[in-house]
């Protein structure tokens, strides 16, 4: 597949210290639109961090993330708002608001397009229902559409966080282990959705994972990150064992050869 | 989980919402009493300060034991003549009854939409600015640390003797300690749903009504219904500064040694705080 155009985001010589500890080390990597990119690394490897320095919700302490060409971390106030309109994340912990409905969690993916009124006293419309109906409905969550979100199960709330950040229909979607809480079919499912999101409508996927053998029908590329440092970025043609043993292996540890060797 | 949680806030009623998250139970370890770790000698010295403060304390509170049992007999006496309790007036008793459930019901009504108002400046994950929350705190700290009784003296000298000086009295006192109490609530809740409207640009108006309420509605309610409690038992102390309401009448029976009509007010006072309190605890039961 080819990817043409400016790259939807670039992220040059990133790197992120809490403290002292340093967590990314000059992370590099561009997503042109419509590609998907899966990002692997062990727990602990600076994934999730990845993805908050790029939204801006961490500022990183050297080097930078564009998105469409801007730099999140030098924006503030309606500037900002505005440019993360273009990027939308699917949070590791999904971040539902537990008293409201899966429609409604969907519905906050919208919320800047809703009319003044409307978003205060809540009432999105029907036209704005049926949007978040039809998103819940492509993840396999539309039977659910009413249901408060802390009556639902782990995956079903992950599900539910997909569905608000393709209501978002932002530019770059980014996706922290998206399908951690999923049964092999739904996961599968899922990540087919991301895929024809990426495909149809140009939007850069930068996607992480733990089940690496997901990746291949998923992804166009691979990119490994490994105590914070970029290990390998190779398309996913190329990539095999040894690249997956150079990802999880430079640091077996007990829990992660059983993992491997159930 | 990268989030950070925020050390939770022992709340009235915040409780209620907040056991889903797996963070629920993460506190901080509370450290040992400092005082524990002191060598004896400072110890020693400590407690001989605290000693000595109390005893002074005492003094000045003119603490005089002879005098409570010198009193104890001629408050028996009157409690002997207060039976039976007299029905004289009752109507116009009841009358200032509903006007002190009035002063606590409007006072706490007009409070609470104030404090909804005060609560997005004065929260910290709401505003992270200092230069807009630090001015809502201290707002807030000056209302709360001035009572209901104290306004209600100033708003006679405004607007006149009556319950509307009452009602603005309680008001005033009651938005300081709610919206305080308010804001605390916001900050623990938890922060990723913040981030992820956060994340869709939504601005702070739509960040509130579609993240910020529906989670914390609950313990928001409940905090004003606490209020609502407090605010009857306050509201009764105010008649005797003629902000309204029936203490005016409890002082009058007092300084006229009307000791049946006397006891006729406590009952009902007993029984309005009582109903309220039920009414009150059982409405935050049902919250969820
Ligand atoms: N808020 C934080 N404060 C301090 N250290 C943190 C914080 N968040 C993460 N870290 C540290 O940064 C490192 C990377 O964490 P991160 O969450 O990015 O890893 P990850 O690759 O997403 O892991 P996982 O696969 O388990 O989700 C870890 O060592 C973690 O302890
Ligand atoms: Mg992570």
């Amino acid at each position: 597949m080819s990817h043409r155009g400016a790259p939807t985001l670039q992220v040059q010589r990133l790197s992120h210290a809490y403290g002292a500890a340093p967590v990314l080390r000059e992370v590099s990597f561009d997503v042109a639109p419509g590609e998907v990119v899966a990002v692997i690394g062990s727990s602990g490897a600076g994934k999730t961090t990845l993805f908050r320095s790029i939204t801006g919700l961490v500022a990183p302490s050297g080097g930078r993330a564009l998105v469409g060409g801007r730099d999140l971390a030098t924006l503030g106030g309606r500037e900002l708002a505005r440019a993360r309109r273009q990027v939308g994340l699917i949070f590791q912990q999904y971040n539902l608001v537990r008293r409201l409905s899966a429609a409604d969690n969907v519905v906050i993916g919208r919320l800047v397009h809703l009319p003044t009124w409307r978003a205060v006293l809540r009432r999105p419309g029907a036209d704005e229902r049926a949007r978040a109906v039809a998103c819940l409905d492509r993840v396999g969550m539309a039977a659910h559409a009413r249901a408060r979100a802390d009556t639902l199960s782990g995956g079903q709330q992950q599900r539910v966080a997909i569905a608000r950040v393709l209501a978002q229909r932002s530019s770059l979607l980014l996706a922290d282990e998206p399908v951690a809480s999923l049964d092999p079919a739904s996961a599968a499912s899922v990540l087919a959705t991301l895929r024809a999101v990426a495909s149809d409508h140009g939007i850069a996927v930068v996607c992480s994972l733990h089940q690496v053998e997901l990746v291949g029908g998923f992804a166009d590329r691979v990119v490994g990150l490994g105590q914070g440092r970029v290990t390998l970025d190779v398309p996913v043609a190329d990539f095999g064992d040894d690249h997956r043993a150079a990802v999880y292996g430079a640091r077996l540890e007990p829990s992660l050869v059983q993992e491997r060797c159930p | 989980m990268t989030d950070t949680a925020e050390p939770r806030l022992a709340l009235p009623g915040s409780s209620e919402g907040e056991c889903s998250g797996a963070d629920a139970g993460s506190q901080a370890p509370v450290d040992p009493p400092a005082a524990s770790r002191l060598p004896r000698v400072r110890q020693a010295t400590l407690a001989l300060v605290a000693v000595a403060v109390f005893a002074l304390c005492v003094r000045l509170a003119e603490v005089d034991p002879g005098a409570l049992l010198e009193g104890l007999p001629k408050m028996a006496g009157w409690a002997a003549r207060s039976w039976p309790p007299s029905t004289d007036g009752l109507d116009d008793l009841l009358v200032r009854a509903a006007e002190t459930v009035a002063i606590a019901v409007v006072g706490t009504a007009l409070a609470a939409v104030a404090s909804l108002l005060a609560c997005v400046p004065a929260a910290r994950n709401l505003t992270p600015a200092r230069l807009l929350r630090v001015p809502a705190r201290w707002a807030l700290n000056a209302c709360r640390g001035v009572d209901s009784f104290v306004f209600a003296l100033l708003f006679v000298a405004a607007v006149g003797l009556g319950p509307f000086a009452g009602t603005l009295g309680v008001a005033f006192h009651t938005f300081g300690s709610m919206g305080k109490l308010f804001a605390e609530a916001i900050e623990g809740m938890p922060p990723g749903p913040l981030e992820a409207a956060e994340l869709t640009g939504a601005g702070r108006l739509r960040t509130v009504s579609w993240v910020v309420l529906p989670d914390v509605a609950p313990g928001l309610v409940s905090v004003a219904l606490y209020m609502l409690e407090f605010n009857i038992r306050a509201s009764v102390v105010l008649g005797v500064v003629g902000a309204g309401g029936i203490g005016q009448q409890l002082k009058n029976a007092i300084d006229l040694l009307n000791f049946p009509r006397l006891f006729t007010i406590i009952l009902i006072i007993l029984v309005m705080v009582a109903a309220v309190d039920a009414l009150s605890s059982r409405l935050r039961a049902q919250l969820r």
